[in-house]
């Protein structure tokens, strides 16, 4: 094979560089690639249908929701009928705690600052369910990315996620021992944040995959 | 028509290995190039919602194919040299047409392309593929696939032309 020459050589050239660009071609048994590329594709189904199973739950949360408010006129009647029931008894009762002795003004007041703690803490953990709802949304977006093929950052990202999930269990068991402890609340609102931010790291893995 | 398993595992019986070959040759070693061919098959699954029906399956993978490559390839640039990539060329797989010197000399020559050119090289040249189907795996006019393609040609024939200039300088007696 010659490389240089006039331009009939050119000609030569050509054919003989396609000739040797054949020789790129090369093929080899690989009989465990298919097996596990349909393994991989089975998994993403599996997923994806346990996406649709819990989105399914949800909006049957929501339909058994709306069933309930459908019955309020059945409710609004019952009501009434308490109502004209107890509305004697009541007044009496009222009588009596009005006329009755009187409790300790110190008690009162401890009683009321335990219900404003307790009403604070409540907003709280209803604070806290909304971000975890939301933070479980984004997990279920999450999901279809966690399933491919690992890379460096993604193993990474997964191996963090991993870390965070066994970290909120652990707080979580700690709080539910000590419901008023702040700090700890403090502790798990900030993993709950780094778990967020993972999780968006994993969304925007691959945006160009197509 | 729904594009279900089923027809994913017959495009890869059809071209399984052509795409296992391109990967290979754009990729420089077997795990890599195995690495991308599966990578490339999840995605389009993961994405066939998104398969416009009016193209071909097989061109719309070899896409992804190719973007699946150029990927593992950024990712491997980080962590490994060119040298243990030669090194993987080295403990070579058989080829039909023997002559491994020169295939070696060649593959670094398409090595050295960029990747525009390259991959349309790769698809007519090596792989066998007509301009109208180059055309319709890079979404380009089929123009500008035999644009490319010269351009590759040009390209390469200059390199081996130096290539082999250098290697008779050396065994010339002095």
């Amino acid at each position: 094979m010659t490389w240089n020459g006039s331009e009939r050589e050119q000609d030569v050239r050509d054919e003989e560089l396609a000739a040797a660009a054949q020789s790129l071609h090369r093929e080899w048994d690989s009989p465990r690639l298919w097996p596990s590329i349909a393994a991989g594709m089975r998994a993403h189904d599996q997923v994806a249908e346990a996406g649709l199973q819990a989105r399914l739950g949800n909006v049957q949360t929501r339909l058994n929701v709306n069933g309930l408010w459908q019955g309020r006129w059945q409710a609004l009647a019952a009501a009434a009928v308490i109502a004209i029931t107890l509305g004697p008894t009541s007044w009496l009762g009222w009588r009596w705690f009005m006329l009755g002795p009187k409790p300790d003004r110190a008690a009162l007041e401890e009683r009321r600052q335990r219900l404003l703690s307790e009403d604070a803490l409540a907003a709280i953990e209803r604070s806290e369910a909304q971000y975890t709802q939301a933070i479980d949304e984004l997990t279920r977006l999450a999901a279809p990315r966690l399933d491919m093929p690992d890379s460096p950052l993604l193993v990474n990202l997964r191996d963090r996620l991993e870390a965070i999930d066994t970290a909120i269990a652990e707080y979580r068991a700690e709080i539910a021992r000590n419901r008023f402890n702040a700090h700890l609340r403090r502790q798990l609102l900030w993993i709950y944040q780094e778990k967020r931010r993972t999780l968006e790291q994993i969304q925007e893995y691959a945006p160009d995959a197509l | 028509m729904p594009i279900d398993l089923a027809a994913f595992e017959a495009l890869y019986e059809s071209h399984g290995a052509r795409m296992k070959s391109l990967a290979l040759n754009v990729l420089g070693n077997r795990s890599d190039a195995e690495d991308a061919v599966q990578e490339a098959f999840l995605r389009a699954y993961k994405n066939r919602h998104s398969f416009r029906s009016d193209a071909a399956l097989w061109t719309w993978v070899y896409r992804i194919l190719l973007n699946a490559c150029h990927d593992i390839g950024r990712g491997r640039a980080a962590r490994r040299d060119s040298q243990t990539v030669d090194a993987d060329f080295a403990a070579d797989l058989p080829s039909p047409n023997g002559d491994n010197p020169m295939r070696l000399t060649l593959q670094r020559a398409v090595d050295g392309l960029a990747p525009i050119y390259r991959d349309v090289f790769l698809l007519c040249e090596v792989e066998g593929y007509t301009h109208r189907e180059v055309a319709g795996i890079l979404e380009i006019p089929e123009g500008t696939s035999k644009g490319r393609l010269f351009e590759a040609r040009r390209q390469l024939k200059q390199r081996l032309a130096g290539q082999m200039a250098r290697a008779v300088c050396k065994v010339a007696p002095t």
